[in-house]
């Protein structure tokens, strides 16, 4: 049950993620076409791929540490033998969740408080932008939770590398290895 | 409130929370425990640190370079460096800083190329029989050339912070630079491999079959010339730049070199969000911190500390440099910069440093400390991916270390090395 619910969340905020990272530039390239090929410019275009940005970093922030993308300096930890070491990692644990909950709550307020006011541009309440940290702190406290363990005892999910791994890559390295 | 500061950052870095973290945390319980200030600051000046147009060409260029690199574009370029240098002694050694200058060209990031073609060419040096820890030091090496020629991400985020020079401007006062340190690396690794006795080298390369790699080179070849072209001819604003990068990156995948699909594509932009999100979380985070540092006017003390040592410029290049390597130990790249740049670039202005030259020095410094232990974004990666002793690597990257460290003496005494081309293309005051 909760595993199921734990893999509808990842798949959920990779979905969001990707649609925000397509959003973003499909603004920005269409502003540029726009501009050469049809002499004019979209106004908003700049102000929504600007606040997706903010969005996409708060929401990916979870997922990130998921994958252990949040670089630390760890050499202090290091010298610390194994138990002393994952009793510093719980405290940090913690005080990393203690964190977020408060940048949740902050984060809510302050949206509330900027709710009556609008955007430059698309006359939005300007609350709705500033929900990208108290939503993305949430999604990340969500996602903390669950891999917890996991990151006090440093097992980090890992990413697909990016290269393709067809015969021309392969080939690519033999042929200079060979000689 | 200094105290609470500096003290809660200090903690928080030793108990290796993550750097995000550290910041954020500090000025967190400063702002906290201090009282004078409501805590809703503390979302306002996290939304405001990354609340900019021109940042948003840090996603693009991330995503640009990933998207190439899904497409195959690393192996052409490596066979394309091979054909040109292949045959030299220490041929691989100079295959690695070529294909890395190249990539340079297309990523902005030391990491991305660290991860990317600095990986690879190590496991091709280790398996061709070059000591690993070599191999793995030149790799370290060469990928700080990535974010000293353009595009850049240091370069973007520097930009945002200090009002007083471009991003084109720095862009062009990389390729100097970053040609340089290709060359000081290439040489370094020309002695050794002469001193060690390494040949590995392949046969000479006809110039048609030259040619040919080249040909399928062509598309990563091509991508600097539009970011570049396009922001000089006034074409593009840099974000607009990298917006088109992508499209291009797509493009190439989709229709030349054929190895992208859909799921290739939510593959890369779910990693390329990832890696954005951790950058911009540590530039929101920094601003937070940053912030504070302008409230408690830590800048100000700092400008009158040093203000009042000398007035000498060149003297003061040498302070202001040695004081950021020694950041540069300790703190990362992106946070060093949005902390550092606003207390130092007023000190500059002061004893009239040229804005640009100044920041050229700053960044290809702050670069370079991304390989020097004991924190080195890059050495980490490095030691990670060919799963080596840190200290072992540490001591590998030592002669490495010192070319990069006599360019940065030439760009830092030698204005003209990074002015140059801006002034010669009209970026310059």
């Amino acid at each position: 049950m909760l595993a199921c619910l734990e893999r509808w969340l990842v798949a959920a905020n990779r979905a969001v993620l990707v649609a925000m990272m397509a959003a973003m530039v499909a603004c920005v390239f269409a502003n540029v076409l726009a501009r050469y090929g049809f002499g004019f410019s979209i106004i908003w275009a700049e102000e929504i791929s600007q606040y997706l940005m903010v969005w996409l970093t708060y929401l990916g922030a979870g997922l990130a540490m998921r994958e252990g993308r949040h670089v630390a300096v760890e050499l202090a930890q290091d010298l610390l033998p194994e138990r002393a070491r994952r009793c510093v990692r719980w405290i940090v644990a913690v005080g990393i969740f203690a964190f977020v909950v408060a940048l949740t709550i902050l984060g809510f307020q302050f949206a509330a408080f900027a709710w009556i006011q609008e955007t430059p541009v698309l006359n939005i309440p300007l609350g709705i932008p500033y929900l990208a940290i108290p939503c993305g702190a949430l999604v990340f406290a969500l996602h903390f939770v669950l891999v917890m363990r996991d990151y006090v005892a440093r097992e980090f999910e890992h990413p697909e590398s990016l290269e393709p791994e067809d015969a021309a890559t392969i080939e690519a390295q033999a042929s200079i290895r060979q000689v | 409130m200094a105290t609470i500061l500096f003290a809660g950052f200090l903690v928080l870095m030793v108990i290796g929370a993550p750097i995000a973290f550290v910041m954020g945390g500090a000025g967190f319980l400063a702002l906290l425990i201090d009282g004078r200030f409501s805590l809703l600051t503390v979302p306002q000046r996290l939304f405001n640190g990354i609340n900019s147009f021109p940042l948003m060409a840090v996603p693009f260029f991330i995503l640009a370079a990933d998207l190439m690199t899904a497409s195959g574009i690393t192996s052409s370029l490596l066979r394309f460096a091979n054909s040109l240098v292949g045959h030299i002694r220490g041929g691989l050694g100079h295959v690695n800083v070529l294909t890395n200058t190249l990539f340079a060209g297309i990523s902005g990031s030391a990491l991305a190329d660290a991860a990317g073609p600095g990986a690879i060419l190590m496991r091709m040096m280790k398996r061709a029989g070059y000591d690993q820890y070599y191999a793995a030091a030149l790799s370290a090496s060469t990928a700080t050339i990535g974010p000293i020629i353009p595009p850049s991400i240091i370069m973007v985020v520097y930009a945002i912070t200090d009002n007083s020079v471009s991003v084109a401007g720095l862009f062009l006062a990389g390729v100097v630079p970053g040609v340089l340190l290709g060359l000081s690396l290439a040489v370094t690794n020309h002695i050794i491999s002469l001193r060690r006795g390494y040949q590995f080298a392949t046969a000479r390369v006809s110039w048609s079959e030259r040619g040919r790699a080249m040909v399928k080179a062509m598309p990563a070849l091509l991508m600097p010339l539009i970011i570049i072209g396009g922001i000089l001819t006034g074409a593009f604003t840099p974000t607009e730049a990298s917006a088109v990068a992508v499209v291009y990156a797509l493009f190439v995948g989709l229709f030349v070199t054929r190895h992208l699909n859909w799921r290739v594509i939510q593959k890369v932009f779910v990693q390329s969000a990832l890696v954005t999100s951790a950058a911009l979380l540590i530039v929101s985070m920094a601003s937070l911190f940053a912030w504070l540092l302008t409230i408690l006017q830590i800048p100000q003390a700092i400008a009158g500390l040093i203000g009042g040592l000398t007035r000498e410029p060149l003297l003061i290049l040498a302070i202001v440099n040695i004081f950021v390597l020694i950041c540069g130990l300790f703190i990362d790249t992106l946070p060093a910069v949005i902390i550092l740049v606003p207390v130092l670039v007023p000190i500059a202005l002061q004893v009239g440093i040229d804005p640009l030259h100044f920041a050229m020095a700053i960044v290809l410094n702050l670069t370079i400390g991304m390989i020097t232990p004991p924190v080195g974004a890059v050495l980490f990666v490095m030691s990670a991916v060919g799963r080596l002793r840190f200290e072992a690597l540490s001591r590998a990257i030592v002669p490495f270390l010192c070319a990069e460290l006599i360019v940065l003496v030439l760009v830092v005494y030698v204005p003209w090395v990074s002015l140059a081309l801006p002034h010669l293309l009209g970026y310059t005051r």
